[in-house]
Order: structure tokens, then sequence, then C-alpha cells
């Protein structure tokens, strides 16, 4: 049984008259333990597809279960608490709460799942050391670099365990060497049965993945192996 | 005044105007404005909010000197100066004396005899006034008089009373129920005349300079059968200066000069300057009254700017990282400071408009409360509501320049941000330069400080005093910080002035008895300085805090909220500083009315001398000791003699004081009581008998020729001489033999009654009385005044006396705390401000948190919790040092020198201080919080 099941996801932003298609009719299934890498155009939906598939924002037309639960037929607070359980995310832009110590960031999830806190700490110190930054676990974010802050929003996503990792352009802001070093450890966690769901527009992660799903204005143009895909639908 | 602060103001505005011309600059400040009108509104109200306070604070003033002054329309009008006579039948020649000498300056004379009668109505159950003028002139000459008939206040009167007629002035009439064809009766010297209420007119103008106006005759056939000896009928000339109301009493001195001369010829004559006295007085009154006002509202004006003060740091912290920008694509400093200082002028010029009118509103509402505590009670001042062109331009222009002052230094701090710090929000990184810049400024302010305290020491200027060691203390710390570290130094220079500011009276009093309000001021920031700088550098106290809420489970919200306001200190301390000065100056206020209210009783012990009931009636028909002892249900009585005389200290200028006249009936039951005696006296009783023995002893009252009137004032001491100048007596040196506790019924000091009665031809009429046995003080009050209603007699208990005294204070503290609770809701409003903007500020955490799966009410909690831990903290702080202030005031310094006070716990007044506040805060967290919890996590997290 697939981990996330969507069909026919539809979304449209509206401002004023003005009216944007940004998703029509996606269909995706992801089975645990997949990593899928999402291409495609900037501007084309792919972040939306992110928002709408992990629950995050609202769709318009379709269905999306995640581990068989229809989530956008949940009130916001059952979506909320399932998101806790189930869900990690790793942002573009690291998104770390800025008065929050490392450690503090990364313990979040586990707060908000009411795990008790001295075993969050300890949870959260251990997810820490295992991206490498166990040292920098009492600093702030604004004293951390770009790819220590990623590392620390990685730990965030993975420290309670969920089902899926959405990854949002997690490599957009950091350098080559830093970035290299980030979707090592995201392979790293996905060969240990992670399941991760990632948004890039690098087209050397490509291939990163188990599949790779493009998306061209709000559709899904191509979803199988990286190696499968036509080039000149790759070249995005 | 006026013009300066106008200046100061349109000094700092022009520049940006001027700046304004240049069409880029212009255009990015005003999408700045336009691009958030929410925003740029609540940046508005706040500052108007600030400005509005000093507006109020100003409309009391104005209406205050106003409404003392009023007495110069209501009961004098065209009088300047009046001159007596001691004979009433030589009151033709002195008319003629002054006619004659045709003075240039005086445009006309009328004269008139008068007498204080008590005045009763005719009836089953007759009403009753003591104390009530009535008067013999004629009409005509009265409406000619001051060259104006229709200002003379007799424009309606038509013709002088013809015998058995009266002319009453409102006042009387209300008092009485009188309406024309009404009877009343006139007492005095024993005699009564019964006459019809003719006419009743306004209490306006020369009119309102008595009450009841009779017939010619009347008072002598009222006088007719007296004592000789006794108090005459007071026989006068009225005089009007040349010009108006006003502008005559410029003329006075000139005036009297001449009027004396003009009467030198004449036995007995005395030249009253009755205007020049009364505006005298009631500039002095308002000024005194407007000083206390401004200086507790002051209180509330700092919380206003410390208001805008954060709006403005929180709109740069804002704007920081667009500024970055503009500085990146190659704007000059001087250019993003002009951008934002535009944008600034926008709010603060708006503000100053909205403010200015807010600040009438609030003051009306002030003035409304201030008439129902003074005024209604008041006959001859009347209050409206005043307020000049000056004052509210002067107003604005503070209002103006404090947010002008405020904008352009913060244009300047931030068009000095490191770019790269800026566009990436990230601290202002610290370099060798600005740590140099930062030491300098602190020797320079150590050199300050140093001055400023040497200064209050050596030339006893308490607020200086107070001062100067807090400002060298905070001075240090950008040396300190480098040494000791940042926490320490804080809590060094906190602590430090905190110690200072609350024992320096103690300390040093000789240095701070004669502190007055703006030291209580001064002293209120420093203590709430030192305050919030201590709880600011505690973050390892707070840090702990924060963990124990986490370990003990109390949530994420919890955590939330109390590592915001913990990180962003300045913003915080800004916050807290808004509260804590307000709780601070209420705390302090609520002990002293809770002194009072405990006390009432005490302080009426302390006047009473054993005795229940203080009953006047009037001197001009007294009732004797004989009359009033055959009163049913009236025990023992000890009858007292009312007189006044000047009074001087060495060199001081001579003062009028009360004296009571007392002899040894007084002290059957007890005697008034004291706070200090001569040495060598076993009992207060003792000492009272050495006063009746030896008239150069005298025991005074505690604000004896207003000593000790003020915070600081020092109380005159037993040993010390003063001088009395009896009128027409030889001046003599008397001995303060004693200083009594509290004085609430104003019986001023004790002297025998021989003395009172030989010397400064005192007054029968007083007694202290107690009822026999099982009789209710309260209704042997009622039955004495309905028994003696001719003679005036007004009897009540010293125990509702005292009440009576009490709740007027009490009102003027209500009337303070009123003022001061605008500042609490200054500082609630800077509260939801601040969270509103913050809410837009972590757009992007809340959505983060959103999507990390924290439930909407777990946000919502957490800026709930925020508010209400800014809001309890400030109170805290502000009510304890509020408390502490108080009690070392009150306990352990010697402002009150021996006045007999212990400190009251203000229960109820600490519970509203506490809860009000919190609850405020919490309704005004509800709107951001809600807000806040509404916030779509993938919307937030598009956020920019």
């Amino acid at each position: 049984m697939p981990i996330l099941s969507a069909s026919d996801v539809g979304k449209t932003y509206r401002s004023g008259s003005l009216e944007v298609q940004a998703l029509r009719g996606v269909d995706l299934e992801v089975d645990a333990g997949e990593m899928v890498i999402v291409m495609g155009p900037s501007g084309n939906g792919k972040t939306t597809l992110l928002n709408c598939l992990s629950g995050l924002d609202e769709i318009d037309t379709g269905e999306v279960f995640i581990e068989g639960h229809s989530i956008h037929e949940m009130s916001d607070k059952k979506r909320t608490k399932h998101r806790a359980r189930s869900m990690g995310f790793v942002f573009q832009a690291y998104n770390l709460i800025p008065v929050l110590s490392a450690v503090e960031n990364a313990e979040l999830p586990l707060l908000v799942n009411g795990v008790r806190p001295r075993s969050a700490r300890d949870e959260a110190l251990e997810m820490l050391e295992r991206v490498g930054l166990a040292d920098r676990a009492d600093h702030r974010p604004n004293e951390l670099s770009g790819g220590e802050q990623q590392r620390v929003t990685i730990a965030r996503a993975l420290v309670a365990k969920p089902s899926i990792v959405w990854a949002d352009e997690p490599t957009g802001n950091l350098d080559s060497e830093t970035a290299a070093s980030v979707l090592d450890l995201l392979e790293e966690v996905n060969s240990q049965g992670q399941t991760i769901v990632m948004v890039t527009h690098e087209q050397a992660n490509a291939s990163m993945g188990d599949r790779l799903v493009l998306i061209r204005n709000g559709a899904v143009e191509y979803d199988g192996a990286p190696e499968s895909a036509p080039s000149q639908l790759q070249a995005v | 005044m006026e013009l300066a602060a106008l200046a100061i103001a349109v000094a700092l505005l022009l520049p940006a105007l001027w700046v304004a011309r240049k069409k880029l600059i212009r255009r990015l400040a005003w999408r700045n404005v336009t691009a958030r009108p929410a925003e740029a509104f609540l940046v508005t109200a706040g500052t108007m909010l600030g400005t509005a306070i000093i507006v109020a604070s100003f409309v009391v003033g104005d209406t205050i000197e106003a409404g003392v002054g009023s007495i110069v329309d209501t009961s004098l009008g065209p009088i300047d100066e009046s001159v007596t006579i001691e004979d009433p039948t030589l009151l033709g020649d002195l008319d003629a004396a002054i006619a004659a000498a045709d003075i240039a300056d005086v445009d006309g004379t009328v004269s008139l005899l008068s007498l204080p009668t008590a005045v009763t109505t005719v009836e089953a159950e007759p009403l009753g006034q003591s104390n009530v003028w009535i008067a013999e002139i004629d009409f005509d000459e009265a409406r000619a008089f001051g060259g104006d008939e229709a200002t003379s206040g007799f424009a309606e009167a038509g013709s002088t009373p013809a015998p058995g007629e009266a002319v009453v002035i409102s006042r009387i009439a209300r008092q009485l129920d009188l309406e024309p064809g009404d009877t009343i009766a006139v007492h005095a010297f024993g005699n009564e005349v019964e006459v019809t209420v003719r006419t009743v007119i306004d209490r306006y103008s020369a009119a309102g300079f008595n009450s009841v106006y009779l017939a010619p005759g009347t008072i002598e056939s009222l006088v007719a059968g007296a004592d000789s000896g006794g108090p005459e009928p007071r026989a006068e000339v009225l005089v009007s200066n040349a010009g108006d109301f006003t502008t005559g009493a410029a003329l006075t001195d000139s005036v009297a000069g001449d009027l004396e001369e003009a009467t030198s010829g004449l036995e007995g004559v005395t030249v009253e300057t009755r205007k020049a006295d009364v505006l005298d007085e009631a500039a002095a009154d308002g000024a005194e009254f407007t000083t206390l006002f401004n200086g507790i509202g002051s209180f509330a004006v700092i919380a206003g700017v410390l208001l805008i003060v954060n709006l403005f740091v929180m709109l740069a912290e804002e704007r920081k990282t667009s500024l970055g920008l503009m500085r990146a694509i190659g704007f000059q400093q001087k250019q993003v400071s002009r951008s934002f200082a535009i944008e600034g002028v926008v709010y603060s010029l708006s503000a100053s408009i909205v403010g200015v009118a807010a600040g009438v509103g609030i003051g009306w509402v002030l003035v409304q409360v201030l008439k129902s505590i003074f005024f209604e009670q008041n006959d001859f001042l009347t209050i409206g509501f005043e307020t000049s062109a000056e004052s509210l331009m002067l107003a604005a222009a503070i209002g103006l320049g404090i947010t002008m002052i405020t904008i352009w230094l913060t244009a300047f701090r931030i068009s000095r941000f490191n770019v790269i710090a800026a566009v990436r929000d990230l601290p202002q990184p610290a370099s060798k330069r600005g740590t140099l810049k930062g030491v300098l400024l602190g020797v320079a302010g150590m050199m300050v400080g140093a001055a400023v305290l040497w200064l209050g020491m050596s030339e006893q200027i308490p607020a200086a005093a107070v001062a100067g060691l807090p400002i060298f203390a905070f001075s240090t710390l950008p040396i300190l910080r480098l040494i000791i570290g940042e926490r320490l130094s804080g809590i060094l220079a906190g602590v430090v002035s905190m110690v200072w500011g609350i024992a320096v009276f103690g300390l040093y009093p000789e240095v701070m008895s004669d502190s007055d309000i703006d030291v209580f001021v001064v002293q209120g920031v420093v203590l709430v300085a030192a305050a919030v700088t201590i709880s600011a550098s505690m973050s390892n106290v707070w840090t702990w805090m924060v963990n124990a809420v986490s370990r003990f489970g109390a949530g994420l919200g919890s955590r939330l909220g109390l590592v915001y306001p913990l990180a962003r200190r300045g913003r915080t301390g800004l916050l807290l500083g808004m509260f804590s000065l307000v709780i601070f100056t209420i705390t302090f206020l609520s002990v002293f009315a809770q002194i009072l209210d405990d006390q009432t009783q005490g302080i009426a012990d302390d006047s009473r001398a054993g005795y229940d009931i203080m009953a006047n009636s009037s001197s001009f028909n007294p009732v004797s000791l004989e009359q009033i002892s055959a009163i049913e249900g009236v025990g023992p009585v000890a009858p007292v003699i009312r007189g006044a005389s000047e009074f001087t200290f060495a060199d001081d200028e001579p003062r009028w004081w009360r004296v009571t006249g007392f002899d040894e009936s007084l002290l059957e039951l007890g005697t008034p009581a004291l706070a200090s005696r001569l040495d060598g006296y076993d009992s207060d009783r003792d000492l009272f008998q050495a006063v009746l023995a030896d008239p150069t002893l005298i025991v005074i009252d505690d604000f004896f020729l207003d000593s000790g009137s003020s915070i600081g004032t020092e109380l005159r001491q037993p040993g010390e001489t003063v001088t009395i100048l009896p009128e027409g007596g030889k001046p003599t040196v008397l001995t303060i033999a004693g200083v009594m506790s509290s004085d609430w019924v104003f019986a001023g000091s004790y002297m025998s009654s021989e003395y009172v009665l030989d010397v400064l031809d005192g007054q029968t009429g007083r007694f202290y009385l107690s009822g026999s046995e099982g009789v209710d003080p309260e209704i042997l009050s009622s039955r004495l005044n309905a028994e003696l209603l001719e003679h005036g007699m007004d009897a009540s208990t010293f125990v509702s006396e005292v009440e009576a005294e009490v709740a007027e204070t009490l009102g003027i503290f209500r009337l303070f705390q009123g003022f001061l609770s605008l500042g609490l809701l200054i500082g609630i409003a800077g509260l939801s401000v601040v969270l509103i903007r913050a809410v837009r500020e972590r757009r992007r955490a809340i959505g983060v948190l959103r999507a990390l799966g924290a439930e909407s009410q777990v946000v919502r909690r957490s800026f709930l919790i925020e508010s209400a831990f800014v809001a309890v903290q400030g109170v805290v702080i502000g009510a304890v040092l509020g408390l502490i202030t108080a009690y070392q005031v009150i306990v352990e310094s010697a402002t009150f020198g021996d006045a007999d006070l212990e400190f009251a716990w203000p229960w109820v007044g600490l519970a509203v201080a506490l809860l009000v506040p919190t609850l405020a805060a919490l309704l005004a967290a509800a709107i951001p919080a809600k807000r806040a919890s509404e916030i779509t996590p993938a919307v937030a997290l598009r956020t920019e």
C-alpha cells in the first residue's frame, strides 16, 4: 500500500479577478522508503504540489491519502495532529525559529507530539549528533552557517521519525559543497528507510531519487525512473 | 516657552520636509507608508496617544488656572480695593475723603456696610445658614460702580431694598430653598429681623461680594443693644480701578498708595488690595495644583514617550532589510536616513493633529472628574472647560518634538547598519570603533553623572542628587561590559541605582528635605530603569525559568510565549518601563490613600481632646456656654476661642494663621495629641497646662505656616521660636512647646483663651463637647443644629469632619490615579501594537510551527502568555517599587518628620493594580493571538 496516494489534485490561486491554476489534476503515488524527486521550471507548481500533498495548503479538487487517511477531509485540528505525527519538513530558507537554539529548534516536533521535555531534549541532541552538529546545539540560527542551519532543519524533520519527509529546495540557498553534504545526508537517511519527497531545480539531483516527477504548467509531465526520463523533459 | 517649543519642533521637522523634495526618496517613503495602511494606522495611533496625554495634562492646567481665578467674576467684578474704617459712623467721612482725593486711576467708589449673620427660613422646620454676609448698599450707586451697569451684578436687582425687603444672591436662595415672596429671619447680636425676599439675583461681579442685601438701617437695628467692645459691622468703601475686571488689578499698588494718603487723616483705616490678593492667591493655588498634577501626570507622559520610541524602534527593525538593500544598491547613508525620516514625519504630523483633538477630549473627561471632587461643593469658584491656543500649540509641539527626535535618532542609527547584516537580518557585528565610541560616551556620561551628583549634594538640589549616581552607574556600562561581561555589569549598575534611589532620602536627609514632586518623578524613573535593567540582565534566571516551564510540561505555547520577549530585551524593556512607571505611581498613591482611609478615626482622635463634637456658631450671634449646655443630651462642654494672627519665623514673610484659645475645660477629657513636646514635661496634659500658665508658649499644628505641607518639607520642632504679630499689639517671641500630630479640623495653633481673647480679639461661639451617657453624637449634632439655628449653629462630629476632609484628599488621589490609568492604557495599547506587529514579523515562524504540527491554540496561547508575561512583570516591578518607596518614605525617612503615620497595605488598590493591567493585557493580546493562530502554514511560508 502506498504511503502517499493523490488523485486529480487541483489548486487555483485567486487574487481579485486574477486566477492562476497552479495544479491541474495531479495523480501521484509514493511508496514507503522511496525517494521521489520533483522537478520543473520555476513557477510551474512544484512547491504548491508539495504544500497540497502535505496538507499545508488546501486543494480545490481531488483527494490526498497519507497512510490511508484522506488528509483534506480532516478538520484542521486532526490534520495538524496527523502532520505532527507523520511528516517532517525541510525548507529552502531553513525556517528555523530565530529565538531558539539549534537543539530547541530540533526538539520542537517532539514537544508538539507531547513527548516529555527531558526525553525530547535527549532525542534532539542525538539527532543533532547524527547530522554532525552536536557541538553547535546551543547556538542560535544567526550564529550558524547556511549549511549548519539546513542540517538543523533536517534534524528537526527527522527527529519525530515521520513516515514521510518533504524537502522543498533544501539546497537552494547553499553553495555546491555544502549542498552536496546536505544531499548526502538526505540520501543516507533515505537508505535507512525514510520516505522523502524532494522538490529541486538542480538537474544534477534528478538522478539521486528512486523516481523523478516532472511538473510543467501544474500537471505531471513525467513520472518514472530518472534514467528513463526523456532528456528534453529533464532540461527544465 | 510656546515659541521655543514650536521652534524646536519645526527645526526638527523642516529638514525632513526639505529632503522630501527629492522625488525618489519621497516616493520610497510614501510607498512604505501606504503599503500597509493598517500598520501605518497603528504607528500613528500609538504616537497620537503620547501627544494626547501631554495635551490633556495642559488642558487640566488651563482649566484649573481659570477656575481658581473665577472668584473675580463671581464675587468681585470691578472691586479692586476696599478701604475699611473701624468706626462705622465715620463711613461717610471716609467716602468723602476718597472722593475728594480724585485719584486718577480710580473710576468709581461705593460705600457699603456689612455684617456676618445667621439666616433662617421661617417655617415649621426651618432651614438655616451661618456666616451669611448681609449688606446695605445703594443699588443705583452699585450699578454705576465700575462704569458698566451690565457687568455690575446689580443690573437686574431693581431699586435699593425698602425696609422689610431682601435681595438675595442665588447661592443662598439655593441653600435655603428661597423664592421671591418667602420670608427669612436674620439673626445677629441676639436680635432678629424678618424680611421678605423680593428678588433673587445671580452671584456675579460686585453683587456676589455679599449674600443678602437689605434696606439701609437694618444692620443698625440688629446691632442695637449689643455689648460694646464686641465685633462691629464692617464699614468700607469699595474702589474700582480704571480698566476691566482683570486689568484694573495692575494699578493696585499705585492706587493703594493714593488711598492710604487720601485717608491718612482718619483713624482706624485699612486699605485692602482685594483683587490683587485674590488673583495672587489663585495663581499660587492654581500653579501648586497644576505642578502637582503635571508631576504625577508626567509618569503617564513618560509612558507615552516610551511608546513612541518603541514604535519607531520596531519600525526601524522592520525596515532594516529593505533599507539594507537600498544601501547595497548604492544609496548613501543620508539618503537612507532621510527616507526613513520622511516616513516618520508622515506618522508624527498626523499623530500630532489627531493627538491634540484626542487630548482635548481626555482633558474634558478629567475636568469633569475634577469638578465633581472640588468645585460642586465650592460656592465661590466655578470651573468650566478652559484651554488656550498657546497650551495646545505647546503640547503639540512637545509631542511632535519628542517624536521627531526619536525618528532622527532611529534614522541615524539604521543608516549606519552593516549592509550585509541588515540584508540578511543578522545581529549587527561589533566593531572596535563602535566599542571605542561606546567607551568614550560612557566616560563622558560618568563625568556628567559625577557633576550632577556633586551639584545635587553641594547645592542641596534633591532631583540632581537622586539622578547623579544612577547616571554615573549606567554610564559605566560600556566599560564594565568589557571587564565583567554584559550580564553582571547590567545587574551591578541596576542594583547600585536602585539602592541609591531608595536609600538617598534616609542617607542624606539634609539634602533631600526640600524634595518636591519633581524629585518623586526622577526617583520613579531611576528605580524603574534600574529594575528593568536588572530584569533584562538576568537572562540566566529567565532561561532557567523557561527550561523549568518546559521541564514541568507547561507546553510549547508557554515556552514560546516567554522566549520571544526574552530575546527582544530592548523592546521588552521599553514595554516594562511603560507598565512599571505607571503602576509604581498608582501603588505609591494607593498606600497613602490607604493610610488616610485607615487612620480617619485616629486622625479624629488626635484632634478631639476626648470630645466627640465640634460646634461652631456665628461670632456675631454666638451661643453662650449656658445656652449650649442647656440643650438636651449635652454632656461635658469646653468653650474655645477662635482667633488669628500674623506669625513669622526669623525674617520670613509674616503669614496669617489660625489660633485656638483654650482653658482648663478642654483638658478635662484629654488633650489634642502631640507628635512631639518640649523636654521636661511628663505628659501632653502637663504641657498644655504649662501653655495655659505661660503666654510665651504655643502648641502648633503640623502644617504651621505651611511647614511640612509638601513631601520633604521639614516640620517645626519644640524649642524653636516664632514671633506673633498681633494687630495693634506688640510682637512677642513665642516658644514652640509642642507640635500636634495632625489637625484636620483646622484648629491651628493652641494658646490660652485669655491671650486669644485679649490680645488677638478672638471670638467666642465654638465648643468642643460630648453627649451625656448613651447619646449618639451624630443625633446630638443634628439636634444642636436644629435648636440653635438662629445662632448659625454648625455642629458635627470630629469623625465626620475628618471624613469629609479625607474624602476630598482621596478624591484628588483618585483623579491622579485616573490620569495615570491613561498611562496604563498607553502601556496596554503599546503592548497590543507590539504584538500585532509581532504577528507579522513572525509569520514565517508561525507557519513553520503550524507545519510541524503545532495546533492553532499553541500559537494563540504563546501570544497570550507573552502579553501576560510582560504585563505581570511590569506590574510586579512597579508595585514592589511603589511599596518599597512608600514604606521608605513613611517609615524609614525623615520626610514626614514626627507625623504619626503607619504604613498600610493597600490590598484593594494592589489587587486592582495587579489584576486590571494583566487582564487588559490579555484582552489586548486576544486579537493578535487569534490572527496569529489563523495563519495558514503554506501562506506563511511564502512570506518574504
